[in-house]
């Protein structure tokens, strides 16, 4: 039986569900040794902005039980050696790129994007609107739904590129926040990022994290971003990204199922490079298991009574 | 990544273990670690950081394992002194850069502090004109030395409290071993606490002796790609910036560390 894995995310159509999630990934280059990179729907790189960030201080990372909390500070080159020297190497091998971006105000958004704009090999931008509080104003992109369109507008006016939204879960309705950056235009929508947590050192009596707070991603987060995904997903038209925990096939399978058009591994491919490979085959073992043709017959075919 | 399999698991005190580990892959070099994934569900979730103790070769000199040396911190090594013979284990590597090897009439010294001495172990066998220089807290962190004599190393040792060898501290051996030695001729590569390697680059620096660090950070893919492992280090036109330890070390040169933004401890 021939199985269609191709879907559209929203303006671009990537040849199956699964694509690497920003800050996980690096810029494609480092797993190539692990992985067979052809083998993803597409590669989404690390947060670019507009000039290079240094990051936080460390610890950087921690394990929590089943998952780990992470304030990287999202550091980065920038978005013009990224595209000088990271892209082509996605492109010469035909792998689509996905490019995350993040601004401190609106104005540095836009300016990515434009940047961004007639660079070949880009499949598509993802818009983090997670980042960390605007200076001016105490505006949270992420967390207050006017900002979160605006900076979507702002976005779209300058790139001719499809447009993806990652939402942040730390709010009370991530409904409210998808229809809001539905309403700005966004092709899509791609959630979660990491869910804002903390672990204290109860010698030192202090996080162990240098920034105190960081971000949680692994399996711990899995049914919290299931479930966001399944109620933003019945409330927009636009395509759905899920991610947040997935590890194999089967929790992909959760995603999709509660209406999520494709897919992102992130945590995953540190513990195995090899991650959203096996993300990809066992999505395919799936549906020659139940004899489904065409994966886009599982979005959303959750049964809700 | 390779499927490993526990070929021994030794206790050398009741928290230092010395494992043997089946291993084919690329011949890793002294100072590159490993990744093992302790559990193969999801706790503990990530991978762990090992440097590389010694090799098990075949009579061909094939590599057929690596042995690992480690202490038990908490849950991931705890669960690793568990582990018996077969235990199947998944791991990553070798990954690092891993110490320069000796040029032509180079002086190598060794500066192991601890745990430090898992990969500095190996940098004595692999060049074993170097000289090796092991310190400890007390007898217990000590205990490990006794895995490198058996490979007939003949370390000098110092303990904290001088339960075991001479009593004080490595930059005391390290600096009766310079005497009469032209600082431009020698080389010292060194592990340990921050704080041990802090106090050895600067006397290093001092006395005019090139120095390597290996260091260690909180890691969660070993692969350059979390961005995690960050250190402070001078360059970028002296406005620093952050390297990472997995990607371009675990060994710095210690002039490229920027020690002043260093938190011991950490
Ligand atoms: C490149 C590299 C090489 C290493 N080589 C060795 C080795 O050869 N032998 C060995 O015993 N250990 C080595 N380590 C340290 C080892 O990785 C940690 O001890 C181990 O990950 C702890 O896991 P755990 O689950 O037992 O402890 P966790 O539960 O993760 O932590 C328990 C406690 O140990 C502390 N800790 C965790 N990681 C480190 C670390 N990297 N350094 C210091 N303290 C830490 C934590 O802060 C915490 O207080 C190396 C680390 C790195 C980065
Ligand atoms: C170390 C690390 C760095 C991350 N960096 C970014 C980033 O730069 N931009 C972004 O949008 N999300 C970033 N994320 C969030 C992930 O893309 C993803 O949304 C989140 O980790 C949940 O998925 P997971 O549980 O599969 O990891 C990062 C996550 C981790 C763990
Ligand atoms: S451990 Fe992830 S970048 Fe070094």
């Amino acid at each position: 039986m021939a199985i269609k894995t191709s879907v559209d995310i929203g303006g671009v159509t990537i040849k199956n569900p699964v694509m690497t999630a920003s800050g996980t990934f690096g810029y494609g280059e480092e797993f190539a040794p692990y992985t067979d990179l052809r083998a993803l729907g597409a590669v989404v790189v690390k947060g670019l902005s507009l000039k290079p960030r240094p990051g936080n201080p460390t610890p950087r990372t921690v394990e929590t039980p089943s998952g780990m909390l992470n304030a990287i500070g999202l550091q980065n080159v920038g978005v013009e050696p990224f595209i000088e020297e990271k892209l082509p190497y996605l492109r010469d091998i035909g792998v689509p790129a996905i490019a995350n971006i993040f601004g401190e105000s609106v104005d540095e958004y836009r300016a990515v994007a434009e940047r961004l704009e007639g660079c070949k090999g880009i499949a598509a931008i993802e818009i983090n609107i997670s980042c960390p509080n605007v200076k001016k104003g105490g505006l949270q992109f992420g967390t207050d739904p006017n900002s979160a369109r605006t900076v979507v507008e702002a976005v779209k006016a300058v790139t001719s590129l499809p447009v993806m939204t990652k939402l942040s879960p730390n709010v009370t309705d991530i409904r409210a926040m998808a229809l809001a950056v539905e309403d700005g235009g966004t092709d899509s929508i791609s959630l979660i990022n990491t869910i804002t947590g903390m672990v204290v050192d109860i010698d030192k009596r202090r996080p162990v994290l240098a920034n105190g707070v960081g971000g949680l991603s692994g399996p711990a987060i899995r049914p919290v971003a299931v479930r966001m995904v399944c109620e933003v997903a019945s409330v927009v038209r636009v395509p759905v990204i899920g991610m947040g925990g997935i590890m194999n096939g089967d929790d992909a399978l959760q995603f999709i199922i509660a209406g999520a058009t494709a897919v992102q591994v992130g945590t995953a491919s540190f513990i195995d490079p090899d991650s959203a490979a096996k993300v990809v085959s066992g999505i395919e073992s799936y549906m020659k298991k139940y004899n489904i043709e065409d994966i886009n017959e599982l979005v959303g075919s959750i049964k809700l009574d | 990544m390779a499927r490993a399999e526990v070929l021994y698991n030794r206790a050398l005190s009741p928290y230092h273990f010395l494992m043997g580990l089946s291993y084919t892959g690329v011949r890793p070099a002294p100072g590159q670690f490993v990744m093992l994934r302790i559990s193969s569900g999801s706790d503990p979730l990530l991978r762990r950081p090992f440097g590389v103790f010694s090799l098990l070769e075949d009579e061909r000199g094939q590599v057929t394992g690596i042995t690992i040396l480690y202490r038990v911190v908490g849950r991931g090594t705890q669960i690793m002194s568990e582990f018996g013979e077969g235990q199947a284990v998944d791991l990553l590597g070798p990954l690092g850069n891993g110490f320069p090897a000796p040029k032509e009439g180079e002086r190598t010294i060794l500066v192991a502090g601890g745990m430090g001495l898992a990969p500095l172990n190996l940098m004595a066998l692999v060049y074993p004109e170097s000289k090796l220089i092991f310190g400890a807290r007390d007898g217990v962190e000590a205990s490990v030395i006794d895995a490198s004599k058996e490979y007939g190393l003949l370390p000098s040792v110092v303990t904290e409290d001088g339960s075991e060898g001479e009593k004080g501290l490595v930059t005391d051996l390290l600096s009766s071993a310079l005497e009469g030695l032209d600082p431009a001729s020698v080389v010292v590569h060194s592990c340990g606490p921050m704080g041990m390697l802090r106090a050895v680059s600067a006397l290093m620096l001092e006395m005019g002796v090139k120095t390597y660090v290996s260091l260690e950070n909180s890691m969660a893919c070993g692969l350059g790609a979390c961005l995690g492992c960050a250190v402070t280090c001078t360059g970028n036109g002296g406005e620093g910036e952050y390297r990472f330890v997995c990607s371009d070390g675990p060994v710095f040169e210690s002039t490229d560390i920027d020690w002043a933004r260093i938190r011991d401890g950490h």
